[in-house]
């Protein structure tokens, strides 16, 4: 029965959909490996991409996915070593990081973390 | 063939693995006997130098603050030279008989030589002991304690792939064999000696821990087995940035732990995106047209001469789910009472999907909009669905089978936790589809009451659902063509969780007793009945709110003769009917001698009036759905012809296709949030739940004290038939 799996990752893809929702990612927690991502470009068609055509122009100043995992991954590790440093036994649960163009929310876990970049909201 | 090779890989390694368990147990056995071997090896050499220890101690202290001092990497070259040369280094020292070298104590040129060999026995001591020690913390991949890096590292390297650990393994048996040749001669005991070989061994431990971390990502880097493309740049912080092949992408996401994952976070993500308010909003910077646009669309009411805003109503949420709601009816709606943004919302079955479950029953958040918080099932439809008021976890619920069905928001399965049993006649239980379900009692001694149409009532145990507490059949106290009754509603008096009252399909009310007392049996009462409705009676509502003066004889009901009709309820057991008599709304049937109450006052409607309710803190407020798909919310106190504001929920994606029938408008169900009364729920037969926020007029907070008095005085005036 793979319903129940396709239902669940259907959240995934409606998030992705939203509106204002720019990416999405899902690493690993272990060793930061890309597991699922979405509205990212990854390392190996960026590289065919400058190469290539023209029309990939803003593919070249847009991060690759392996990048943004990496990013990620370790502002997860500095962020939660933070929370374990100021109390033990304590961790880090979400993560909200605005920008001026975007805001970016992590939600850590015992093995995985979701990445989702989105716009943000409009006044501020 | 790939998997014959990988099953054969394991194979192997599983061999060695046993191999080395062996050797380890072995080692285990010989540790004793060398350690008790060992305080005579010292002996020859401490034993026999008593007299010239002091210097001898100066001597080794000095040699071991410049083996200290030496640079790691460069010990670390020279270890293999020591494990080689141990044999003779120790037989060497053996040969450095205490007088030849206190003689060459004085003369330097000699002694750095002696000093440099026994550097190098003092060096695999230390390796050895290291290895003795180690081993257990290597097999297990246990990162040293304090260095917080590597804890990272390596439980990364241990979910990776096995190339790693079959470096490591072979690795270890390197050492193994390395301990069977390396002599213990555990000859220094001094304190101080012991701390510099512990700084050392920690010296050694960071090197060979660094590399395993190379070896490992080396085997990584040039497995042979599929996946291990390591990208050297990145792997240090911890950072393992490999891509995963589609097999163990599929390994991953079918497991059940990830599936968990994406469900919990994804909830937290949208509740975190559906946030509309913003924290970093600057009102300085704000352009114009952040401006108040929601009285235009909505609040249509009649009433809007005056205060329009605090009457308003506000669509704030729409729930659908287009997975599950499809071409389902919304049959109840229900808010939680200790969770005010949680709604429980059941449904009817989707008739052209026999493969899906029949009931449906989903908990949506204010916050969530975009999918239910939880979904849950059954066999059968469910008719009605409420929170426990005791218990803000679990759910009860109606179902057409005739089942009373417990479900828990934190089982993790979606059927319910409990239910009663299918065979309802057998068991003492439903045979006929329960519409009404209700939680009575107190928080500690409390009932599920559930009634069918068959006029069966059914006190339950919430623990225990395999057979009825108390059962009850409800009939006709004066039977024409047929004693039978079917209700449709029921409503429990706040106060009194032993009585309660049954809207029938006939259109009459009739006041129930649950137990036998003086003068009545248990069932309907003989001598009363509420007759108005001229139609199914679809809703009964008693006035719940608290204030000043009790109300909580009011009651409302919603038929499908187009009428709301306001009740007020004689005290239940009471009969004491003489005094009724004047008023033209008691007659009393002579036939029967059975006394008609009749109603305080109706609300004539334009449609079928499927479901009315009291606001929860008003004393004058509430809400009506009809057929037309309208929802009107009604203040007595401001007029009793008119409701005071009306709103038709707006069409929703998931309804847009559908066309505007009749039918598929209508609204079944209206709800509000028990706790403050400002926000209000609707659903019906498009399977849409629409939420909306409340004026503050209508509002729980700010009641005022005099509006219960002018209720009462209201009231008092429709009995006198003022109106």
């Amino acid at each position: 029965m793979s319903q129940p799996t396709n239902a669940t990752l259907e959240h995934l893809t409606r998030i992705a959909t939203k509106p204002g929702v720019r990416s999405t990612l899902i690493l690993s927690k272990t060793d930061g490996a890309i597991i699922q991502s979405t509205g990212l470009i990854s390392a190996s068609q960026k590289e065919s991409s400058e190469t290539g055509q023209e029309g990939y122009q803003n593919a070249e100043n847009q991060k690759s996915a392996e990048e943004v995992a990496k990013m990620a991954y370790d502002f997860v590790r500095h962020a939660s070593s933070f929370a374990i440093g100021m109390q033990d036994e304590d961790d880090v649960q979400l993560l909200r990081l605005r920008t001026r163009k975007n805001e970016i929310v992590i939600v850590p876990d015992a093995k995985y973390l979701l990445v989702v970049i989105h716009d943000a909201p409009k006044a501020g | 063939m790939n998997i014959e090779q990988r099953k054969q890989e394991i194979l192997a390694k599983r061999a060695k693995l046993a191999e080395l368990r062996k050797a380890r147990e072995q080692r285990g056995d010989t540790k004793p006997k060398q350690d008790s071997l060992l305080p005579n090896a010292p002996d020859t050499g401490t034993l026999t130098l008593p007299a010239n220890q002091d210097s001898r101690r100066r001597e080794l202290d000095d040699l071991i603050e410049r083996l200290v001092d030496r640079p790691v990497g460069l010990s670390r070259e020279d270890s293999p030279a020591g494990k080689v040369s141990s044999r003779p280094s120790s037989t060497g020292r053996g040969s450095l008989s205490p007088g030849s070298h206190d003689e060459r104590n004085p003369q330097t040129p000699p002694r750095g030589r002696a000093t440099y060999t026994q550097s190098q026995a003092t060096q695999t001591v230390s390796d050895g002991e290291y290895f003795a020690d180690i081993p257990s913390e290597v097999t297990s991949l246990h990162p040293p304690p304090p260095k917080q890096d590597v804890l990272m590292y390596s439980v990364g390297v241990q979910t990776n792939e096995t190339g790693g650990k079959d470096a490591s393994y072979s690795d270890e048996e390197d050492r193994d064999s390395s301990l069977n040749r390396s002599p213990r001669s555990h000859l220094r005991s001094s304190r101080k000696e012991k701390e510099r070989e512990d700084k050392l061994r920690q010296q050694l431990r960071e090197e060979i821990e660094e590399e395993l971390k190379n070896l490992k990502l080396s085997a990584n880097s040039n497995g042979d087995t599929k996946e291990n493309l390591v990208d050297k740049s990145t792997t240090h912080n911890g950072f393992f940035n490999r891509a995963l092949t589609s097999e163990e992408m599929e390994v991953v996401v079918a497991s059940d732990e990830f599936l968990d994952f994406v469900n919990r976070s994804s909830k937290v993500i949208e509740r975190a995106l559906d946030e509309e308010y913003d924290v970093l909003v600057d009102y300085a910077t704000v352009e114009e047209d952040y401006e108040d646009d929601e009285d235009d669309e909505v609040g249509e009411g009649y009433g809007r001469s005056k205060s329009k805003k605090g009457r308003r109503l506000k669509e704030i949420a729409q729930f659908y789910d287009e997975r599950w709601c499809k071409k389902r009816m919304v049959s109840d709606i229900n808010f939680s009472p200790k969770f005010p943004e949680l709604l429980v919302t059941s449904y009817t079955k989707n008739a052209s999907a026999p493969q899906d479950p029949s009931g449906l029953l989903q908990v949506w958040n204010l916050h969530l909009n975009s999918r239910p918080e939880y979904t849950f099932h059954n066999t059968s439809d469910i008719l009605t669905a409420k929170f426990s008021p005791f218990h803000p976890s679990l759910i009860i619920g109606g179902c057409y089978s005739g089942q009373v069905a417990l479900w828990d928001t934190r089982s993790k399965s979606a059927q319910p936790v409990q239910k009663t049993r299918l065979s309802g006649a057998s068991s003492g239980g439903h045979t006929h589809p329960v519409y009404s379900v209700d939680i009575v009692g107190t928080q500690n001694a409390n009932n599920i009451m559930s009634i069918s149409t068959d006029g069966v009532v059914c006190a339950w145990s919430v623990d225990m659902l395999a057979q009825p507490q108390e059962y009850l059949e409800l009939t006709s106290p004066h039977p024409g063509k047929t004693d039978e009754v079917s209700p449709t509603c029921a409503g429990f008096p706040p106060s009194d969780p032993t009585s309660f009252l049954v809207g029938t399909e006939e259109g009459t009310m009739y006041p129930c007793h649950r137990y036998d007392r003086a003068g009545s049996r248990a069932g309907i009462d003989q001598d009363l009945r509420y007759k108005g409705h001229t139609a199914p009676i679809m809703s009964l509502n008693f006035h719940s709110a608290r204030g000043s003066v009790d109300l909580s004889d009011l009651v409302l009901t919603s038929s499908l003769d187009w009428t709301v009709k306001l009740w007020k309820v004689r005290p239940f057991g009471s009969s004491s009917r003489a005094s009724a008599t004047t008023s033209a709304r008691y007659t009393i049937d002579t036939d029967t001698s059975v006394e008609n109450i009749s109603y305080l006052t109706e609300f004539p409607r334009e449609e079928v009036v499927y479901d009315a309710r009291w606001a929860p803190q008003r004393p004058g407020v509430f809400a009506t759905v009809d057929g037309a798909g309208s929802v009107e919310v009604w203040d007595l106190l401001v007029d009793t012809e008119i409701p005071v504001a009306k709103a038709t929920p707006a069409a929703q994606n998931g309804t847009a296709g559908l066309p505007r029938a009749y039918g598929l408008r209508s609204l079944n169900k209206v709800a509000w949030d028990e706790k403050d009364g400002k926000r209000m729920a609707v659903g019906g037969a498009a399977g849409v739940v629409t939420a909306y926020e409340v004026g503050s007029d209508l509002a729980g907070d700010g009641v005022k004290a005099e509006d219960w008095a002018s209720m009462k005085k209201l009231v008092g005036r429709m009995e006198r038939g003022l109106r």
